[in-house]
């Protein structure tokens, strides 16, 4: 990739991070707080107590050398820091509730969040997760909230315990010594541009830090999963130098963040410096004057010590807080997609189905893009077995997906039994579908837990039984723990067509009113290819079932075939109309020949050698 | 320790720099402990003694301590930082050069999770404590240690005193590092765990819909959610107890300073000046435990990942240019193989035995055999990932261990069943063999592989951008750009491993005919599953438990009862479904 490119997609990235306050959602995000608002009160308590504790200790210092020392008084020296010892104690026990308490909020909150946006995209349309990567969904819901946690956590109660303490410490002040005070406030102009400058471009040094750093282990994960293309091209000098080029970069940009943190820190700590030195100066004077005490001076210091905190404190929330802003925008933007498919009010349990489908002048779009189905018309009564063919892009997945009422038409009605689909409930509907896709998915655990997937209730007898009519039982026997075999997302252990049977037995043992078959052209290697054949005899049996089909053997066992070609039903009948129409269907027919079974191009074109190969 | 000597040997590179940030150290301790002092002289001399001029001299030496010490502070940081930076990317691009010498054999054994990890957060664990960790750790000690004895010149009863809650705060540091570190880390697995829940759901979203288990995944994932809940609660707890604890602590002495100071002060053991200054230095009495704790948990991360990196430098890659070997000369693609055996380094099981043959230039052999058979070994041997264990392998009469790796490589064409790509451009997809190939000669390559017409179809063309951030392809198309990338090279031997990925009928016959017209005139090594391809080849090898099982032509074979026909009997069988057919009408469709 070339460097202007890598940037151009960094620029991308930027643009959601500098985003304003925006006070809705930050209203929003507290309406996650307010169930535990009694929590959240007692653990700001707290932590005002802590912060009190913190701010009487000079007052109590000043006693004692003004009044202990200076005076000799032993006894009030012992008493006074008795009284700091005890509110020492109390800020320990005030401190472990205080965290106790607010990482409780906090994490139930987060807890709460999290599992509404889980339940949320849960119910959410196909449509939602069409184009969108698996990975940039799966940040939202993890890394996003645990973001706006940092927020909920410590933020909004450290904001305004920071707020509290400023003020009282300003008041402090004023009231010690109101020109003193006022002469130490001259360099908070000087803090303010640490602050908010400095402090900016730190962060955003950081920022670009990360994402380098993040572009580097992309680049390593693609050098290790690309590894052999990279080797059987020898172009490991090539990728070496880029990633060098990465790193270097990393590196850059990481020092220059550092440089700009070894400038804030000490800068900030030279302003302070300077406030200290006024206040000596001025302080000393006064003390010498008689009008101040050495306590009251070293008070006041101490004050102003205290005074730099919170700013710091300010300035490092306001920043987490944008950027836990943008992160609540991202999951807002999720929780407020509204699912397309949903229940009507009024929405009927369709009953047990019979499995008649009918599709009456349907047309659909998906979202925002041209019209993939156009007038569809067909019926299919119960039991049939309807085989969909035609080119890729067609329409046959969007055929599917419309029966199993993944989206509802845009036009047109779909009925399953006459009743418009958009009128019974979808828990109804679903449960009676059984949906077999190209991809198959097995989910990490056991095979029988696999297998038991659409029925959670059946016995290890009914399983078994649903594996051993699909073929699949000889295979999992085979596996080191049969049944209780763990296998994987992807079930590497497993090969496609192994994967394939479990799929069937796990729609098997789910017994169906209507099959929805997305079938796999080249998955099976031949060995397979017979079990699979049966298999699907079994399963297509006794059932309605609408078969997206490559495989021959499954396209003439259909009762009716339609030939779906750019959204519109090219051609529809029996195997054998089929073929004597001489039209699409007929084409892709022998294409698919001459893959599976193999006719030689030449001997159909002769017409010759045909019966010499097959004697062969 | 072996460890750390070899980490150490890594930064000894940067020895001067590592000079100058020790100088800068002491000159920060100094300017560190400067102002506590600065102060007891205001209060002791220009405050007991009324003495304006003095006050002026301190506040002004005040000032320049500070910035003599901004100064210091930057240097030793940033030269501290540089060296950690440096040493870092020094190992960095060692690893990544290294990584790229290795056999499949140890990708297969390592899983690229693995690898990442150790990458990613065995690097960061290491470049934290070379960055900051080991140089703080000095700085922490040389703090302490000044303290205490500054503090004990001015008053070593009152040092006694104040020192007197250290070893709980140590313990406490202790005791806490002890336990928040495994905590922390259950609390990351237990997010795992949670993740790992959450992409099951998301990847299989399709069948989670189509058996309506929305509900249960939802209380699947609860369960998952509320575990994380209840593991960081374990965390919190951990802090509750130990933090507040600390404070506490800390707090103590300054109770203890106050209340025995003053009593010193009062019996005029001490001036008012030395406590306020003692007062001052408390922190960096404290500061240093508080900061060992985390520091010796750093290094001993680091000390643990370490070794995990120098295990992937110390990994001797299994295949490399033998001292000597000399570039292979364009070739015209004859292969012979003369009593190759293989066997993996670990197992005692012969993958490949005794193979004997010949591939004469311009030849399409299809390989043919069961899972395990050995088929996957044989072409990596072509592209010498792996050598004999005996035997030899000559390419135009050249034995494959006398000639450069890349040499080879470079004239051999390899498509892989899963076909990779990078996320970058489709152009830069293609030109990945030969990068600045001319837009023409990529463009050629693109149409020779079928992959041209849907190229043009997309919005961007070449420029269109594939993987996580760009355009997904579907599995053919990507097979059919790894096919361009192959043919841009003009490779004199291809090897292809025949995708069984789902691609539709279409599709599937506009890669079969590519691929007839790009084996046309070169030597072509095909793993083959479908009949049609392997019927095209001139030879088909049939492999059987890593031996040659039967080696000639498809008429040869089909006519033998053999490994051959066991594995093709099913799509052998389908043709004599062809009679159903007649002749003339299909033609006209083809």
């Amino acid at each position: 990739m070339s460097d202007d490119l890598e940037l151009a997609i960094e620029e991308e990235d930027k643009e959601d991070e500098e985003k304003p306050f925006n006070y809705g959602h930050f209203r929003r995000m507290m309406g996650y707080v307010t169930p535990y608002r009694s929590r959240v009160l007692l653990g700001g308590l707290m932590m005002v107590a802590i912060t009190g504790v913190h701010l009487a200790e000079p007052l109590l210092m000043r006693a004692i050398i003004d009044l202990g020392i200076v005076e000799r008084d032993l006894g009030l020296i012992n008493r006074l820091a008795l009284v700091v010892l005890g509110l020492r104690l109390l800020a320990w026990a005030a401190g472990y509730v205080q965290i106790k308490i607010m990482n409780w909020t906090g994490q139930r909150v987060l807890f709460d969040l999290r599992q509404q946006l889980f339940e949320h995209i849960q119910k959410l349309s196909f449509s939602f997760y069409d184009g969108r990567p698996v990975g940039k969904i799966m940040s939202r819901v993890t890394n996003d909230v645990n973001h706006i946690g940092e927020l909920v956590n410590s933020g909004v109660v450290q904001v305004i315990n920071q707020a509290l303490s400023l003020v009282a410490i300003v008041i402090i002040l004023l009231t010690m010594h109101v020109q003193l005070a006022i002469l130490s406030f001259c360099v908070v102009p000087g803090l303010i541009y640490c602050f908010t400058r400095l402090r900016g471009r730190m962060e955003t040094a950081w920022t670009n830090t990360r994402k380098a750093i993040s572009s580097m282990n992309a680049h390593l994960n693609e050098t290790l999963t690309g590894i052999q293309v990279i080797q059987a091209f020898g172009r490991h000098d090539t990728n070496s130098a880029r990633f060098d080029k990465i790193s270097l970069r990393t590196m850059r940009s990481y020092m220059r963040a550092v440089k700009f943190e070894l400038v804030f820190w000490p800068a900030s700590e030279m302003v302070g410096a300077l406030g200290t030195c006024l206040v000596y100066v001025f302080g000393v004077r006064a003390v010498l004057r008689g009008e101040l005490t050495i306590g009251f001076l070293m008070a006041f210091v101490s004050y102003l010590h205290r005074f730099w905190g919170p700013v710091s404190t300010f300035s490092r929330i306001y920043s987490q807080m944008l950027s836990a802003m943008a992160s609540a925008e991202r999951v807002f933007e999720f929780l407020d997609t509204k699912p397309e498919v949903y229940d009507r009010p009024g929405a009927i349990d369709i009953g047990t189905i019979a499995g008649d489908i009918e599709f009456e002048d349907v047309c659909f779009a998906y979202k925002g893009d041209a019209q993939v189905l156009h007038g569809i018309s067909f019926s299919v009564k119960a039991g049939e077995t309807l085989a969909l063919v035609g080119p890729t892009g067609g329409g046959k997945s969007t055929i599917a997906n419309l029966v199993a009422r993944f989206y509802d038409p845009t036009r047109g009605v779909v009925r399953i039994d006459g009743h418009d689909l958009r009128d019974v409930s979808l828990a109804s509907l679903r449960s009676q579908f059984g949906i077999v896709l190209q991809d198959t998915f097995i989910f990490s655990g056991t095979i029988a837990e696999n297998i038991r997937y659409g029925r959670t209730d059946a016995t290890d007898e009914e399983v078994e039984a649903a594996a051993k009519a699909v073929r699949a039982h000889d295979f999992i026997m085979r596996t080191e723990h049969g049944y209780d075999t763990e296998v994987q997302e992807r079930g590497a252990s497993l090969s496609s067509g192994q994967r394939q049977l479990i799929a069937f037995a796990r729609a098997l043992l789910a017994d169906p009113r209507i099959l929805i078959l997305d079938e796999a052209t080249a998955h099976i290697d031949s060995e397979t290819e017979r079990a699979v054949q049966e298999a699907l005899r079994t399963l297509l049996a006794g059932r309605t079932a609408m078969v997206i089909a490559h495989r021959l053997s499954t396209i003439e066992q259909a009762d009716r075939i339609l030939v779906i070609d750019r959204g519109t039903i090219a051609e529809q009948g029996t195997h054998r109309e089929l073929l004597m129409l001489r039209g699409t269907y007929r084409r892709l027919y022998t294409i698919q020949y001459q893959l599976e079974r193999d006719l030689p191009v030449d001997s159909i074109i002769n017409g010759q050698r045909l019966k010499e190969s097959t004697a062969g | 320790m072996k460890t750390s000597r070899r980490l150490l040997g890594m930064m000894l590179p940067y020895w001067p720099q590592l000079v100058v940030v020790l100088l800068a150290m002491a000159v920060n301790t100094a300017t560190e402990m400067i102002p506590p002092h600065l102060l007891r002289l205001i209060v002791d001399r220009a405050i007991a003694h009324r003495d304006l001029q003095f006050l002026y001299l301190v506040a002004f030496l005040r000032l320049a301590n500070q910035g003599v010490h901004a100064a210091a502070i930057y240097v030793q940081w940033y030269l501290q930082e540089w060296v950690g930076q440096k040493v870092m990317y020094d190992l960095r691009r060692k690893l990544h050069a290294h990584l790229q010498t290795l056999s499949p054999t140890y990708f297969a054994r390592v899983k690229t999770g693995q690898l990442m990890s150790r990458l990613t957060g065995d690097v960061d664990n290491l470049q934290q404590f070379l960055g900051f960790g080991a140089l703080l750790m000095a700085q922490c000690v040389l703090f302490f240690v000044v303290v205490v004895v500054i503090l004990g010149r001015m008053n070593w009863r009152l040092t006694l005193v104040t020192m007197v809650t250290s070893p709980f705060l140590i313990m406490t540091v202790v005791r806490f590092r002890r336990r928040i570190h495994p905590a922390w880390e259950r609390v990351r697995e237990y997010m795992g765990r949670l993740t790992t829940t959450l992409q099951e759901n998301i990847s299989g979203v399709r069948v989670v819909k189509a058996f309506a288990r929305e509900e249960l995944e939802g209380g699947k994932f609860k369960g998952r959610n509320r575990d994380f809940f209840h593991r960081n609660l374990e965390r919190a707890g951990i802090e509750a107890g130990a933090q507040p604890l600390m404070d506490f602590l800390a707090g103590l002495s300054a109770v203890v300073l106050i209340w025995f100071g003053a009593r010193e002060v009062v019996l005029e053991r001490m001036s008012l000046g030395a406590l306020v200054a003692f007062q001052r230095y408390l922190w960096a009495l404290i500061w240093p435990i508080q900061m060992m704790g985390w520091l010796v948990n750093l290094a001993g991360r680091a000390l643990a990942a370490a070794p995990r990196l120098f295990e992937i430098m110390d990994t001797r890659p299994e295949v490399s240019d033998a001292p000597g070997a000399v570039e292979l000369p364009p070739v015209r693609g004859h292969i012979v193989m003369e009593d190759v055996s293989f066997i993996f380094d670990d197992g005692t099981e012969e993958v490949l035995k005794d193979i004997n043959l010949e591939i004469l230039p311009g030849e399409t052999v299809a390989v043919v055999g069961g899972t395990g058979s050995g088929k996957s070994t044989f072409i990596s041997m072509l592209c010498r990932f792996h050598d004999p264990t005996s035997g030899r392998i000559l390419v135009d009469g050249y034995d494959l261990k006398t000639v450069t790796l890349d040499s080879l490589r470079r004239q051999i064409g390899l498509v892989l069943q899963e076909s990779f790509l990078f996320s970058t451009t489709l152009r830069d997809n293609i030109a990945f063999g030969r990068p600045g190939a001319p837009m023409e000669e990529i463009e050629k390559a693109a149409r020779m592989a079928q992959a041209a017409g849907f190229i043009q179809e997309l919005a961007r063309g070449y420029d269109s951008l594939v993987g996580e951030r760009g355009i997904g392809l579907s599995g053919g198309q990507k097979q059919r750009v790894a096919l361009a990338r192959a043919l841009l090279v003009d490779p004199r031997i291809l090897i292809l491993d025949e995708a069984t990925a789902s691609v539709d009928t279409e599709t599937e016959s506009l890669i079969q005919s590519a691929l007839a017209e790009v084996m046309a005139d070169r030597t072509t090594v095909i793993i083959a599953k479908r009949l049609s391809t392997v019927k095209a080849a001139s030879k088909i090898l049939v492999l059987d438990q890593g031996r040659v099982a039967q080696f000639g032509t498809h008429e040869e074979l089909a006519g033998v009862d053999g490994v051959y026909r066991r594995i093709f009997s099913v799509q052998l069988e389908g043709q004599a479904e062809i009679e159903g057919l007649d002749d003339g009408e299909v033609a006209e469709y083809v």
